[in-house]
């Protein structure tokens, strides 16, 4: 069991990072390979998983289709990876570490490696688990998606308001193909890896905020962020808390992942003057997908951001055009509420 | 309005955290120039707040039956990012020299205005690799037949375990006693368990309208009479629970 678990997770993520590969940008860190590898996935898993569940078809065949586009972009990733490579073969040094960088960075560390410490070797107590990873649990050995109460094991009509946000059917679609128990795969393996993502999206947001350069800026904004983090049970409500005890569910990857991505996104849309790139475009696609994936509520907070980057193009008089572009993943959400209203 | 405020007031909780991202927001809009740095950690947070505001969400409140979760709003600002810049900010305001010493203030202002999470209660170290208690795996490894499902009544501090566990062990009771939102419609043995003293008949009639296999109860729980009288038998002692197997209950696995 141990080899099969840390077989799946060297497979996992090294998968998920070359499929990221094809959306990360030149002037972005290697890591976020791995950040839009998870995005892109959960958008596929939306994309696939919601017409399936709404025609009662079986987990098997989401993840049938799923394996297959995996594969494809994998396929499309290596093909970019090794193109990358090639162009970049003199590509420069990185300056080394100065001994004030090396103590905020070993600070950082050392905070998040206590934080995955504390997820792999200790529960937490959640009973929204009891309807999500249960959801999951049953989808993976009944192989039907939403027609069993989570709750009871009795048949089941769909309930719509989580069936058009299948985070759990990702999950279990994971634990289909792998052969990995659900339960051990939501409450060891993906919890560190959300973790981890999380950072590095904070990472590269620290990029934005000091510059590449000022890498001292940077990493003690990290350990501060970790801290942060650490502290954050002001409340359950905080994304903190979500990223600390919840990093299993689509509720925590919206709060921790997706949400803080669309930050960095727009934050990038903002510096670069309202241009966008056919793999802006892509990105910011994926991440609304992501985010419908996620939860039903998860639709009108990516709107509600886009909206704002709208609003602040028309202020700033930008190009019609790319209004268009930002606006247009928004349909998909709008899509999926107003299927909503009409299914419920 | 009120509304709105009582989710302010679940998200901010009991901390200073809040406080300290609506200053960060203010010294930032005093202290970044012009650009995108701050309509990303200034504008962009306003804007938040403004739609969390926005007086629109009381339509929302008033069809829905869950506006306790409009708090979410709140995280479109990434918290973090914003204290944590205006932290770093105010650290290279001070002289060079007193750089490592406002560094730990810094991180000492933020300790101070929150709340360390794994002080929490529901952290325990775990019993096994799923983070299931210990005697739900046992007592669901034991009860498990081949071939099809089951259904138990765990003690209330166990159901929200037992289907993360396993889908072969269906309950006759779930959660949905805990959220109180009027969906627990499928059985009453909460109810009978709620007693200080089980009303034994009253329990075991209602276990076998709905089918109930397995009976899981604290060995020390008191009843009315003894559960062996209405068809009960005691099987296996876990740690603190003892197992019971309805006499009465089919467990094949022919379709009758």
């Amino acid at each position: 069991m141990i080899l099969r678990v840390v077989l799946f997770i060297a497979i996992f993520i090294c998968v998920t990072a070359i499929i990221g590969n094809n959306l990360k940008r030149e002037d972005e860190g290697p890591l976020m390979s791995l950040v839009y590898g998870l995005i892109v996935s959960w958008a596929l898993a939306f994309a696939v998983g919601v017409p399936l569940i709404i025609m009662k078809k079986p987990l098997s065949l989401m993840r049938l289709i799923l394996v297959v586009l995996y594969a494809l972009l994998f396929a499309t990733g290596v093909f970019s990876l090794v193109k990358r490579k090639r162009c970049n073969k003199d590509r420069g040094q990185i300056t080394p570490f100065k001994s004030s960088e090396m103590i905020y960075l070993g600070l950082f560390l050392g905070i998040v490696a206590f934080q995955l410490y504390k997820t792999i070797f200790y529960a937490y107590a959640d009973g929204d688990d009891a309807f999500y990873v249960a959801a999951a649990r049953v989808a993976e050995a009944s192989d039907k998606m939403y027609l069993t109460d989570a709750y009871l094991g009795t048949p089941s009509e769909i309930l719509y308001r989580y069936a058009l946000a299948p985070f759990p059917m990702w999950e279990a679609v994971l634990a289909q193909a792998s052969g990995i128990q659900t339960t051990l795969l939501a409450h060891l393996i993906l919890p560190p890896v959300l973790i981890v993502v999380t950072y590095i999206v904070y990472n590269e947001i620290g990029k934005l905020l000091f510059g590449v350069e000022s890498r001292e800026k940077r990493f003690m904004f990290l350990t501060l962020t970790a801290v942060f983090e650490l502290f954050s049970n002001v409340s359950t409500s905080t994304s903190g808390t979500f990223l600390l005890t919840r990093a299993r569910q689509g509720k925590e990857a919206l709060a921790c992942i997706i949400l803080p991505l669309l930050f960095y996104e727009l934050f990038r849309l903002v510096k670069a003057e309202g241009d966008i790139t056919v793999k802006d475009f892509f990105v910011l696609l994926s991440t609304v997908l992501a985010a419908s994936l996620s939860s039903l509520l998860g639709n009108i907070l990516t709107s509600i951001m886009l909206a704002g980057a709208v609003l602040w193009m028309i202020i700033r008089k930008k190009r019609f055009k790319n209004m268009v572009i930002i606006s247009a993943p928004v349909l998909i959400s709008i899509m999926t509420v107003l299927l909503y209203i009409k299914l419920r | 309005m009120g509304r709105m405020l009582d989710n302010l007031r679940d998200y901010s909780g009991s901390g200073l955290l809040f406080v300290l991202l609506l200053i960060s927001i203010v010294f930032l809009g005093f202290r970044v120039k012009r650009g995108a740095v701050k309509t990303m950690t200034v504008y962009l947070p306003i804007f938040v707040l403004a739609v969390f505001f926005c007086p629109l969400w009381g339509i929302y409140m008033g069809q829905e039956n869950d506006g306790e979760i409009l708090y979410r709003i709140l995280w479109m600002i990434p918290a973090a990012v914003i204290v944590c810049y205006a932290l770093i900010e105010a650290i290279h305001m001070v002289p060079e020299k007193f750089k490592a010493v406002s560094f730990v203030t810094a991180v000492l202002i933020v300790i101070v205005s929150g709340k360390y999470i794994y002080a929490s209660p529901f952290f325990s170290k775990a019993e096994n690799c799923y983070h299931v208690p210990q005697v739900v795996v046992d007592i669901c490894d034991d009860i498990r037949v081949e071939g099809r499902e089951v259904r138990a009544c765990f003690p209330i501090e166990h159901i929200q375990y037992v289907r993360q566990y396993t889908p072969y062990v269906c309950l006759s009771y779930g959660r949905t006693v805990l959220l109180g939102n009027g969906f627990n419609q499928y059985s009453n043995v909460e109810q009978f368990l709620d007693e200080e003293t089980i009303d034994t008949a009253g329990l075991v009639e209602e276990l076998r309208r709905v089918d109930n296999h397995y009976l899981i109860l604290e060995s020390d729980r008191k009843m009315t009479e003894d559960l062996n009288k209405y068809g009960y038998i005691f099987i296996k002692t876990y740690d603190k629970y003892s197992l019971y197997l309805d006499e009465q209950a089919y467990l094949g696995t022919e379709y009758r």
